[in-house]
């Protein structure tokens, strides 16, 4: 019997190794999505040459697919290219791309690091915020399939380096506020002579060169006007070198806290009062370093429940040299830093962590680990023989019990491609029931991955609108319950890196054929529940109880 | 001294003369053929032993002075002189017996006592050695030699004090002596009198100037009073005068390394190997600047040359697995600090780093085990005690893992790593008033340490600028580290910034 049962286990864990389930194919060419970044470098390694660029996922015309936004850079001093460069807005067409940036007008010619989106005056249509380095822009959807600048209507102002931004509703007052993050203070003409003196081989510099940047908040008043609340909400208080960014509710008291990535300073983690006010509190938190105390660089985040305790825990993508970091909640108002526990320490030592997701890839009901890498020094070889500009992506699977497991390059098709990755999407781009990955690299074509292998379990999605809350529902909380396994997320489009994602939710249900009981607390205090829903089906949900199947 | 005993009259004299005279060939022929006559003549046997060894034979010499030992076992100048000869040929344990039988038979003989203490030294039978050297002096107080000696070991035990109070008796005693002035200033440099040490070498370097030695240890005597020109001078000097020993070269590095000139640190140490590539520790010197400037791949090819030169030494293994390990490379930093582990399984650092390889592996058993075995033989390594309590926190035994942490912070106080999990591990184990008070230091310590590292890294790119320096000084006193501060006024003094004295002076006042 014994010998029996090994025969079979080892059956399953050769059908395991040989699945093809992960595969992902990068779909770039064949669907047109071509987009190449341009740094905009001519050799002088200006600071912000290696930072970019973002990429944002909304449906901008509501024909119930998502449509993609590639930021772009500028020409920099020195850079002589006889092109345009300019930021990118694709129409999903099913299976095809069409730039339609020119008839839309959302071509910012800006230095664009990364972008946002939200439906800011609860219209129907989804705006659009672009960081650059330089004067962020904001883009109001007109509804007819064109953009607006509102820039200085809104009484947005930020100048500096902006990086990731995110759209939450930071007082539940059914409009999405603004937070941006900043990065340091650095100008063009101040660009010092970093590397290798002894061999005059030049480098990008490093953070620390860098004083940090402001951060700011702005409360949406309504009627697209915006108030700049980052002294009196108490974020101005903290200078940090923002990278990332993500609100969420750490503590469960309803209302969205934030987690800012610093790069190479303590993060900060901002817990929000309810009333506009934020306490910084990263250090007694566990928040703000690695566990040996290190600032580390903090550039994706996301946050999600690994361990199935109904408490969010946080992820967060580091340097090379570092590992990404886990910070689990402990459900007492601090966190721990768990990396090498979780088995997510020494496989992430060789790369350098940009765009991630904690996602449900496999549908068991646990959350797994889809990290994008690439090297922010292009002549890191030199440096390091171990590392390389260009990296693969690396996809971690939820053993269930704390740990994880790499899968390896064979497993994930042209995700283990290399490519010198910084923001990343995720999203249900061909609306079949599982998350694919836009991801936006660093001087180079953008990566279309469509995932086309697939789980053999069951998932359900749901796509939120609030009422009374924003309609979005960004900040809502949705939980799962089927057969002792509870489930917990929130709706967001916020996370990863310099990017926005698809704001619909997917859970995976194992094998069950339903889901048993769903419950909805909306942002503004009312909650919805549904039980029995079938799986493998996207839901519409409106606040207030409304439910239908949605047809794509 | 030989006895001349009476051979049927005829006395041996010429024997002696020809031994004073430094005949020594001669002295053996005369022996020889007075030992075919007499061959049970002790006198003879020492003569012609002595002979023999003079002139390059000694272990016939042994065997003679063993035959008129046979004879008549109660000659304690015959124990001496064989235990000489033994102990010159590093026959310890013979060279021990034999002057313990002179002793025995002489209890008086103050030359017996330093010989006896001179060998049980060499074996490292200190305390026994320091008994002997002791009574040598004792019994003649005039013994500058067994003062000298009796400082040598006190120097070797680190026992400075003493070492300067014995030096300072045999220069005394015989102020000509080159040696035990030279002695001297060892001693005043190792236990921190760096300007009596600098004192005692330029007194020698005036009969004397061309001495080496003595330039490159006046050096470092200057180097310790951070008197940096003065410095450098002599420690270039004594390469110029025998370019030959690569210690001096490593002194000369050293220097550069502490006024952050990488660049002349480096090339001093070029300079060395372009005489002898094969310098292990040159290799590790260079290996080490690399590895402080954050260049682990330059340090792991500089620790590896230094190994494939020096295959027996721990060291080279050693350093190349921290570099691996500060690389990310686990697997191959374990392999290379097992090798170093077997060379030399007693050294706390090698077990401290498979600790933390195994850490990094998440095997924690192994790290458990290693770094404890590390703690044990390093109890007063903050840094152990730290990774200790980290791996007890990852088998979450929180209560071990406070207690190791809480030894880190005893021994230093601002250990920011370990601040920091402690106070984690304070907040877990629900101590939450410890938990703010230990992470509110490590802020400020964390602090500290960010911004001395930032000014520390535009200091290695630019050594000569003193704005930087200034910068450095000043956030040394905010901490009120002013002996840190000192030292970088001294620097910034060296190179040109002549406000440095009076901020230097404004510190001094300050240390006081």
């Amino acid at each position: 019997m014994r010998v029996i049962g090994l025969f079979f286990l080892n059956i399953l864990l050769i059908s395991f190794l040989f699945s093809d389930e992960f595969l992902f194919k990068d779909e770039s060419e064949s669907q047109r999505l071509i987009f190449t970044h341009d740094h905009g470098g001519s050799g002088e390694k200006y600071y912000v040459e290696t930072m970019g660029s973002g990429v944002c996922l909304l449906d901008y015309d509501n024909d119930k697919d998502l449509d993609v936004y590639f930021c772009q850079g500028a020409a920099l001093p020195g850079w002589d290219k006889n092109i345009v460069l300019e930021n990118k807005l694709f129409r999903n067409d099913g299976g095809r791309w069409m730039d339609v940036t020119a008839d839309v007008g959302v071509g910012d010619t800006s230095y664009s690091i990364g972008c946002t989106c939200g439906d800011v005056d609860n219209d129907g249509d989804t705006d659009l915020y672009i960081t650059n380095f330089g004067t962020d822009i904001f883009y109001r959807n007109n509804g007819d399939g064109t953009f607006t600048n509102v820039t200085d209507a809104a009484g947005i102002k930020n100048q500096s380096w902006g990086s990731s931004a995110a759209f939450f509703d930071m007082d539940n007052d059914g409009l999405l506020d603004l937070y941006v993050t900043n990065y340091v203070e650095y100008s063009l003409d101040k660009n010092p002579w970093c590397g290798d003196k002894r061999t005059n081989r030049r480098a990008y510099c490093d953070p620390d060169f860098f004083t940090g940047a402001e951060d700011h908040l702005f409360h949406n008043l309504g009627n697209w006007v915006f108030k700049d609340v980052s002294v009196s909400s108490g974020i101005a208080a903290q200078k940090g070198k923002g990278l990332g960014v993500i609100p969420a509710d750490f503590d469960q008291d309803d209302d969205l806290d934030l987690y800012v990535a610093n790069d190479k300073v303590m993060n900060h983690y901002y817990i929000n009062d309810g009333q506009g006010s934020f306490e910084e509190n990263a250090l007694f938190t566990g928040l703000g370093f690695n566990e040996n105390g290190r600032a580390e660089a903090g550039m994706g985040v996301d946050i999600g429940d690994v361990n199935g305790d109904g408490w969010l825990d946080l992820f967060v993508t580091n340097f090379s040299g570092e590992s990404n970091t886990i910070y689990i909640n402990s459900r007492q108002g601090f966190f721990s830093d768990e990396t090498f526990l979780a088995g997510l320490g020494q496989p992430s030592l060789k790369y350098l962590g940009f765009g991630t997701k904690l996602l449900d890839l496999d549908y068991d009901g646990w959350l797994d680990l889809f990290v994008v890498n690439g090297h922010v020094i292009d002549n890191i070889n030199y440096f390091n023989k171990d590392y390389t500009h260009a990296q693969r992506k690396q996809v971690f699977l939820n053993n269930q019990n704390g740990t994880f497991m790499e899968l390896s390059p064979d497993q994930i098709g042209d995700a283990s491609h290399l490519s010198v990755g910084r923001g990343a999407a995720f999203g249900d781009l061909d609306n079949d029931g599982d998350v694919d990955v836009v991801i936006a690299n660093n001087n180079s074509a953008a990566n279309l991955l469509i995932r086309t292998g697939t789980p053999n379990r069951n998932w359900i999605g749901f796509s939120l609108e609030g009422v009374q809350s924003n309609q979005d529902a960004i900040g809502s909380r949705v939980v799962i319950e089927t057969d002792g396994l509870k489930q917990i997320k929130y709706v967001s489009t916020a996370g990863s890196y310099l990017a926005a994602n698809d704001k619909r939710l997917l859970f995976g249900l194992n094998n069950y054929p339903t889901a048993e009981k769903i419950t909805i607390d909306w942002p503004s205090g009312t909650s919805d529940e549904f039980t029995d829903l079938k799986a493998n089906q996207y839901y519409q949900i409106i606040e207030g109880g409304s439910i239908s199947a949605i047809h794509y | 001294m030989l006895l001349l005993l009476p051979l049927g009259g005829q006395d041996l004299t010429e024997g002696q003369q020809l031994l004073q005279d430094g005949r020594y060939h001669d002295a053996v022929k005369y022996y020889s053929t007075i030992l075919q006559s007499y061959p049970g003549n002790t006198a003879v046997l020492n003569g012609l032993a002595e002979g023999q060894h003079r002139s390059g034979d000694p272990m016939t010499a042994i065997k003679n002075y063993k035959k008129s030992l046979s004879i008549d076992p109660q000659q304690p100048d015959t124990w001496i002189s064989m235990g000489n000869i033994q102990y010159y040929h590093q026959q310890y344990p013979e060279g021990e017996f034999s002057y313990r039988e002179a002793v025995r038979l002489e209890p008086g003989n103050p030359r017996a006592h330093n010989n006896l203490a001179s060998v049980l030294k060499e074996q490292q039978k200190l305390d026994q050695a320091i008994l002997h050297f002791e009574k040598a002096f004792e019994l003649d107080p005039q013994y500058a030699l067994a003062c000298r000696n009796l400082g040598d070991i006190y120097l070797r035990q680190g026992k400075s004090d003493f070492a300067v109070q014995w030096m300072k008796t045999a220069v005394g005693l015989d102020p000509d002596n080159m040696r035990g002035q030279y002695w001297l200033g060892k001693a005043f440099y190792l236990s921190g009198e760096f300007d009596n040490a600098k004192d005692q070498y330029l007194r020698i370097l005036v009969g004397k100037p061309d001495l080496h030695s003595v330039h490159h240890d006046l050096g470092l005597a200057y180097f310790g009073m951070r008197n940096y020109g003065p410095a450098l001078d002599h420690a270039k000097q004594a390469i110029r005068r025998n370019h030959a020993i690569y210690t001096y070269y490593l002194s000369l590095s050293r220097i550069y390394a502490s006024l952050h000139n990488e660049i002349m640190a480096m090339a001093v140490l070029d300079s060395a190997l372009n005489y002898d590539r094969s310098l292990a520790a040159v290799w590790i010197a260079k290996g080490d600047i690399h590895k402080t400037a954050e260049r682990y791949e330059d340090a792991l090819n500089d620790y590896k040359i230094a190994s494939s030169y020096n295959l027996d030494d721990w060291k080279g293994y050693y350093k190349q697995g921290v570099v691996l390990y500060y690389l990310g490379r686990l697997d191959s930093a374990q392999s290379v600090l097992e090798a170093a582990a077997e060379k030399h399984p007693h050294q706390s650092g090698i077990h401290h780093f498979l600790g933390l390889v195994h850490l990094g592996k998440n095997d924690l058993a192994e790290a458990q085990l290693y770094l404890t075995i590390a703690s044990e033989k390093d109890s007063v390594n903050g840094d152990i005690w730290f990774h200790l309590g980290q791996a007890y926190k990852h088998l979450k035994q929180f209560e071990q893992a406070r207690a190791s942490l809480e030894n880190a912070i005893g021994i230093d106080s601002t250990h920011a790593e370990a601040l920091y999990a402690l106070g984690q591990i304070y907040t877990k184990l629900d101590q939450k008033e410890k938990s703010q008070k230990v992470l509110k230091k490590f802020r400020v310590v964390a602090d500290f340490e960010k911004a001395e590292k930032k000014l520390k890294k535009q200091l290695s790119l630019k050594p000569s600028d003193n704005d930087i320096r200034r910068e450095l000084a000043l956030l040394y006193e905010s901490r009120k580290d002013f002996l840190s501060a000192a030292e970088i006024w001294q620097q910034s003094y060296f190179l040109g910034d002549k406000g440095a004295t009076a901020e230097l002076e404004r510190v001094k006042e300050k240390m006081k």
